[in-house]
Order: C-alpha cells, then structure tokens, then sequence
C-alpha cells in the first residue's frame, strides 16, 4: 500500500486492501448484523408481508410498464401547483440544471439531505467548483463528508467507522475534542448543522417516491434533516431517478410498509414528508420555489432487457446487509455508489461503457441471500449470473475462454472425462505432497489460504 | 433555464421501451399486523414505545396541560397560529428564527394512526412548519377521534395533499454511528402527544 | 422404489465412498439405485462462470444418460440437482434438447430431499426435521460423537428447501444436530468465485470456520462436497482439528 488513497482498478486488489482493515470488517460485521436482525423481526410483525412484497413487486414491474404516462401524469400536476420539473439525460445536465438554480436563487450555503442521485452525478464537487458550499447534513453523510469519503453503505453511509474514527473526524472539524460517546458526538453534529439549515439558501434532497396522481414527492428519513432542507431554505432542490414514480397513494402504501422495515427495521421511518409544491398562498414557511431534477443516467437503455428489474430496487439496503461479500469487504471495495447485490447489477447498466463496472458481477458467490431478502423480489442473483452470461461473450480474457472450451470439450466426452477421473485420483496425493507447487492460475488462487482436496 | 432536457425528448426515449400496457392492475393490499393495534389507547401504546411520552385529557384541560409540559424549560414556549391554548403564556412569531429559539413546539395534528404510533401533520393547517421540527421539544394535539389504524388509512383517502404533508412517528433519531440509536439528532428528541377527548 | 443415481463429477474425482455410500443408504432404506451411465457433470461450473454454450456441451452428456426413463433421479448433490432441476431448462431453452431437458428436471431430487419426501419405508411419519436441535452439552452427556454441525450449502438452503431434510435424514439415523451462528450464511465457495475472489472466499470460508470451531462439535456435514471441501481446505491450512463428511457417509455411519 504505496499510496493508501488511490484506488485500485480490480474489486480483487480493492477487497485485499479491505480484508486487512480489521476495524472496517467489524464494523460492518456488526452494523450489517444488527440491521438483518432488526429487518426481520420487523417483517414478522405483518401478518401478510409475503402478499405485500409480491404486490409491491407488480407494482414496480406495471410502473416500468407505463413510465412516460405516470412521468407525464405526475409532472403536469405537480407543475399546476407551482412546482418545476426538470428532466435530465445524463449527469452534466442534472448537474448544470442544479447549478443553474443555485446560481440564479443565491445563497451561499447549500443543505444537502441524503441522496444516491447526488452522490451518482458527483453534485457536491461541481456545487464546490462554483463557489458554493455544500453541507452534508445527515449524520453520516457528514461524518463522510469530513473524511472525504464517499458513503459505503446506502442506508447507513459511514457504517464502516467505529465510534472513536468519528469523534477524531469531529474533533478536527470542531477545532477542540468530541468524546467518542455517540450522544455526544450526535450532539455535536446537531449544534454545528443547526446554523447551517438557518443560513442556507438552497436545500437539496433525494426522493424516495414521486405520486402521479397528485404530483406529489415522498422522502423518507429519520434525523429531521431532510425535512429541514425541504422546509426551511428559500428553494428546495429534489433530485429523482425517472424510475421512482409510483401511480398513487395506495401504491405508496404499500411501499412505505416495505421500505423502513426492510431498511432499518422501523415501521416507519421518523419522518415520512409528502411534498406537493412549494409554500402556499398564506402559508408562513416553507420554500418559494420547488424544483425537482429527473435523472435519466442510463436507466432508460435498462429498461426493456432482462436487467430491467434492477430498476424496481427501492434502496432499502438490506441486500447489502445480508451479503456474505458485503460483509467482508465493505462498501467501498465496489468502487461505485451502490455497492452490495443492488451495486454489483445496477453499476454496469449505469455504466456500461467501464469495464471496471463489469468486473462486478463477480463479487458474489451467487449464494442467493440477497434475492430471498429483496422486499420488492428482484432475482439479485440471477441479474448477476446473467450479467456474466453476457459479459463473457463479450470481453472475457481469451485464455479463460479457452480453457472452458477445452473442458466442456473433455467432459462431454466419457472416455476423456474416465481418464481425468484416474488422473485426479493418482495425481492428488501426489501434488498435496509436493512443497513448491506453481502459484499460478486457479490452482494457485486455491491454494491461497487453502490446502488442496 | 434552458439547460436539460425537454420533457418530449425525455419522455420520447422512454416511449421506445416498454409496452405501456401494464395488464392487470397491480393489487395494492393493505398491511396485515398479528398485534393490532387501533384507537387512542393504541396509538399511545406504540406512540410511547418509540420514546415519545402521551396523555389524554378533555378539551378544556388542553391549556394546563400545554403550561405543565413546558415549564421550567430553558426558553420562550412556541405555539402555532392555528391553535388558541392560554393567554398566560408568551407568543413569538412562528418564523424559524423564533423556532429555533423556542424551548417547545405546540402543533395540532390532523390525525394520528395507532398502528406505527404516528402523527400526521399539514402545513397549511398548523401555518408553519418550523414550530415542530426546530424546539428540542414538540406537543402534538390530537383529537382522540381523528384517530386511524394505519399510516395508509388516511393516505389513501386524501385527495388534495397540502404543499407539505409530514407523517412524524416518534422523536428524532439516528444509527448512523455504530447502529447504535440516538434520539434528538436534529429534529426534536422530546415528543409529547396530547389526545383531546 | 427404483431410482437412478448420479454422484456428481466432484464426487468421482475426488470422494468416490460418497457415491458409494449415498448408494448404500437408498439401499438400506429399501430403494434401487442404479448409477446413470455415460454421465460427467451438469454443467454448473462454465454456466455460474458465464459460458452457457460450454456449459450446454457437457450438461448435453448427462441429459443423454438420464435417458427416456420415468424413475426419479437422486442427485448426491444439492447444487448439482439445483442445476439440474432448476437451470437446465433455461440452458437447453431454445435448442432440440428442450424438452428433454424440462422433463429431466422435473426427475431431480437431492439425495436427503428424496429420501425423506418419497415412499421409502424408512421414512419418517413424524420426524421433526428442523426443529430437532441439541445443545452440545447435552450431546456430549449423550455421548459426543453423534453431534453434528449441518452447513446448508446456499442452493440446498434457497432453491431447494433441502435445508430440513439433510437435518431430517440425520436425526432419522440417529445424529444429533448442532447450530452454529450465522448457519444460513455462505461459505464462500461459490464455483469458479473460490478462485477468482480467493482472499474474499477464504474471509468467508474463516468465518464460518469460526462458529464451528465455537459449539465444541468436530463433526461437519453437507449436502454439497463442494462446500466441504473448500472448508475442510481452509481448515487444514489453519490446523483445525475439523472432521468434514459429506451426508451420505454420515448416513450410513451408526451414530
């Protein structure tokens, strides 16, 4: 490790540097742990969840069905309310059309809540090179935005630190010691973001749900920060994958029942905030203007391949807190946004011109924990098999290919297959014997930290 | 602004997928729960599990009981404009200036549902947002029969949703740190819930 | 009831006694099992790898020895009846073998699955499966050596819900079932994943390896050899005083 922050090109390289970071691995051991545990005694308590997930399933595959009507349906009635819709097709528009807000509204101090979206379109960086500053108000998007990191988990982004990695970061930004207690280090976050919601200009959230029928956006959050940046600041930014829509307040219902248990293992989450427009007629607060960025960003090319129920994900995180993978590695050995089951099918559709991307889909061993989990029945692991499928078509190494050929060509032969069957008897004992076997290939890689057969 | 896309261009690329025949309408089932809760006994029963603290007293105890939860607090009370509690008490405007100055938030809540232990709260009603999200501390006033089973009860019969609709189902929270719960992270950790009548 | 019988090409190459034993244990329960001819392997390991034509060639071999036949097919193997009663029919979509294929898969059954479900006369009115647990004080008060950690390999556990009837073949037969934590988690194995993510493999195979080594039982056992043989490699490396034993030894072993 020559240079601890650059990151490697290969997930392998990445999660070798991840398996030596024994205080990372324990974190997430027990974060994920508890988050599973916590999942499933909340899903216990619904007496019909598997007839929830199945609808809620539909409900996704019917929205995919008929986007352009429920995108149209919801930003005609959200537009009759005085709120403004923007549609972007990659990552420059989106964040050039919040630029433009930003520089239009003023306003220095931008409150951000959390949001995939941004992290997606790298928001903060472009928002920074235009003078503004941006403050990360979730507690632990901001415990990450002072280490510099992106989030390594979708629900909990710095699950990945202990208690005494977060007051070290606090102590720095406060200039004086946090105690490593996290009421104490909660409170602090709590003093030092209060002004930030009061003097800022701008406010920016994600959006969990858009409602069609009465153009309405849901976001769903525990802290009160995202309700703050959506309620307080003179504009109210909310950035959405064009993937988000449902048609109504039943279909929402339904969702929300599913999400926060999934997640966090809450009933609900804290706050639940259906915003329809910006402030009203007499209303005393709340913002003047309402803008919400639509995200395309390579979801449509998804949509009519077999990938497309990685589109149905409503970000609930509890594929990544049953990853056996996950677990050992850590969110940031994916190198991407999303990370876990969710990251590993959804980056190389998002990206599908990175090969780096691609090399994703064999970060699992396809153990199918994931697909059990996913409130919404998305076949994780089926999209990560598939994904392979097509990948080794396209650029898989040549030598790899090869040797498949020569195998399949062997073991459909019974003759060849007889004759390697006595090989490997004979030949077993005799290699396990052997002291300086060849570390090369996959007989090298087993016989890295394991003893042959 | 002309950055972006047009909505017709957007929406073009999306018409080429799709068969933008969804077939069956999905079924939307509501929740089924083995420990049912409903009522105002209900609610306060899951409202106190979350840590939130609750009472139920008749119309014309509102105001004592308002002056009893907030005294001896470190700041001004805040009430919203909406509802008339006591004259003894001092008023501040509800801009979130004041708010954030407030040692208490006093909100009326449109309904409440027993099953999560939530409180539903529009923006227009209570003419102010802040009062229940700045103060470390926040009263909610229910009325005891606006009382629902669930979260979806309400939902899914409104029609015209206000510029803010929040559904608040216990104090602030976080376990971002260790996933380990905090209460009070930046919305208020002490939740007070009245029921009236 | 007669039966065919495919080990699976693991167990050729490198435990035959499984196959053997396997066989042994439908004989004693009263079936026929007669070991399919001219088959080699499913194909698992070029389809989870992402060659289906490579993985259709070799599986093309099996199917052709399973033959026009109506008798169940017991599989010494979870993944392997996975991918044979689960995937073939998408590998084969599409080409002459189609059908074949969908009728074959519909044969499969996993060695404890089809030896607790089918009419054997040893099967069990009542056996409690799952729920039949012991504390491993209790067991080695009753005795030790019939303890036995299960480790559900994913397939078994997932797709075919043969998670209780390896539980239910073993206390059948006398063993007594230790839990260890995090029981439904993956060992890491994974097919081609073992060496292509070796570092992550091995983290998981030392977890697991862990929560064995922590009920005090010695005695490990699956449905896959696959998964055992990449723990039992870890354990070895680590000299960990482990015993691994495929199922069907276990079956046929008086407790």
């Amino acid at each position: 490790m020559s240079n601890p922050t650059a990151t490697p090109v290969s997930f392998g390289r990445r999660a070798d540097r991840a398996l030596a970071d024994e205080r990372m691995r324990a974190a997430i051991a027990r974060g994920t742990g508890l988050m599973v545990q916590r999942r499933h005694e909340a899903v216990a308590e619904l007496v019909n969840a598997d007839e929830l997930r199945d609808a809620a399933s539909a409900i996704r595959a019917a929205t995919l069905q008929r986007l352009p009507e429920l995108l149209e349906q919801w930003s005609d009635n959200l537009g009759a309310l005085g709120g403004q819709v923007h549609w972007a097709t990659d990552a420059d528009e989106a964040t050039a059309i919040v630029a433009g807000i930003v520089r239009r509204r003023g306003g220095k101090v931008i409150a951000k809540g959390k949001s995939m979206i941004s992290e997606e379109i790298h928001l903060n960086e472009v928002l920074e090179r235009a003078g503004a500053e941006v403050v990360e108000t979730d507690l632990g998007e901001f415990i990450q935005q002072l280490a510099g990191e992106p989030p390594s988990h979708i629900v909990a982004p710095a699950m990945h630190k202990d208690r005494f990695e977060v007051a070290d970061l606090l102590s720095a930004d406060r200039g004086a010691p946090v105690s490593p207690e996290i009421d104490d280090e909660a409170a602090y976050a709590r003093r030092r973001l209060r002004q930030a919601f009061l003097d800022a200009g701008v406010g920016i959230t994600g959006v969990n749900f858009a409602v069609a029928s009465t153009g309405s956006i849901c976001l769903v959050e525990n802290e009160g920060n995202g309700r703050m940046c959506s309620s307080l600041p003179p504009t109210h930014i909310a950035l959405m994958g064009l993937e988000r829509i449902v048609a109504d307040f039943a279909e929402l219902d339904v969702m929300l029942n599913l999400l926060a248990r999934s997640a966090t293992g809450q009933a609900l989450t804290v706050y639940t905030n259906i915003v329809t427009g910006p402030r009203r007629g007499d209303e005393i607060d709340g913002p003047e203007e309402l803008h919400v960025v639509v995200l395309d960003g390579g979801r449509s090319a998804a949509l009519d391949t077999r990938f497309s129920p990685a589109l149905h994900c409503i970000r609930c995180g509890a594929c990544l807190n049953v990853c056996p993978v996950y677990r050992q590695v850590g969110g940031h050995a994916y190198d991407s946004v999303y990370s876990g089951p969710i990251g590993a099918v959804l980056t190389p559709l998002l990206k599908p011109d990175d090969p780096a991307a691609r090399e994703l889909s064999e970060a699992s061993s396809l153990c199918g924990a994931c697909t059990e989990i996913c409130p919404v029945r998305i076949p994780l692991h089926d999209l990560l098999l598939h994904l392979r499928h097509r990948d080794a078509r396209e650029d898989a190494s040549r030598l790899r290919r090869a040797g498949f050929w020569l195998w399949s060509q062997a073991w459909s032969r019974r003759w060849i297959f007889r004759a390697m069957v006595l090989v490997a008897r004979a030949g077993l004992p005799l290699l396990r014997r052997m002291r300086h076997l060849p570390d090369v290939g996959w007989l090298g890689a087993w016989r890295r930290g394991r003893e042959l057969p | 602004m002309t950055t972006g896309t047009s909505r017709e261009e957007f929406l073009r690329r999306l018409r080429a997928t799709g068969s933008g025949d969804p077939g069956q309408p999905p079924a939307k089932p509501r929740p089924r729960f083995a420990d049912k809760r409903g009522g105002p006994n209900g609610f306060i029963e899951s409202w106190t599990a979350l840590g939130g603290t609750a009472e139920q007293v008749p119309a014309e105890d509102l105001p004592g009981a308002v002056t009893a939860y907030a005294v001896g607090r470190d700041g001004p009370l805040l009430a919203t404009a909406g509802l008339d509690v006591a004259a003894d008490l001092t008023w501040p405007d509800c801009g979130s200036q004041a708010a954030a100055g407030s040692a208490v938030g006093v909100v009326r809540a449109v309904a409440a549902a027993a099953q999560t232990g939530t409180v539903l709260l529009r923006a227009d009603d209570n003419r102010g947002r802040a009062a229940s999200l700045l103060p470390p501390a926040c009263i909610f006033v229910i009325d005891a029969g606006s009382v629902v089973d669930t979260l979806g009860d309400f939902l899914r019969d409104l029609e015209d949703p206000p510029s803010q609709l929040v559904a608040v189902t216990g104090p602030s929270r976080s376990a971002d740190i260790e996933s380990t719960l905090v209460i009070g992270v930046h919305g208020p950790g002490e939740v007070h819930a009245i029921l009236i009548g | 009831m007669r039966v065919q019988f495919f080990a699976s090409c693991l167990v050729e190459l490198l435990q035959p006694d499984v196959g053997t034993a396997a066989q042994r244990a439908l004989g004693a329960a009263g079936h026929e099992p007669e070991a399919l001819v001219g088959a080699t392997c499913c194909g698992q390991p070029a389809y989870n790898a992402g060659y289906g034509a490579e993985a259709r060639r070799v599986a093309r071999r099996t199917l052709r020895a399973l033959g026009d036949d109506d008798r169940p097919c017991v599989v010494a193997s979870g993944s392997c009846a996975t991918m044979m009663s689960h995937h073939w029919p998408e590998l084969f979509e599409g080409t002459p073998e189609e059908t074949a294929a969908r009728r074959a898969a519909r044969r499969i059954a996993e060695l404890t699955a089809f030896m607790t479900t089918a009419g054997s006369d040893a099967a069990p009115d009542g056996g409690t499966g799952h729920d039949d647990h012991a504390d491993v004080s209790d067991t080695s008060r009753a005795g030790g050596p019939t303890a036995v950690i299960v480790h559900d390999s994913c397939h078994a556990l997932r797709e075919l819900g043969a998670g209780a009837t390896v539980r239910r073949a073993l206390s059948d037969t006398g063993h007594v079932m230790v839990d260890a934590d995090g029981g439904e988690r993956c060992c890491g194995f994974g097919g081609s994943f073992s060496v292509k993510m070796p570092a992550v493999s091995v983290a998981m195979a030392d977890e697991k390896l862990d929560s064995f080594v922590a009920t005090g039982c010695e005695q490990v056992t699956s449905c896959d050899l696959s998964c055992l043989l990449h723990l039992q490699g870890r354990a070895r490396r680590r000299g960990l005083g482990l015993r691994f034993d495929h199922v069907a030894t276990l079956l046929n072993r008086e407790p």
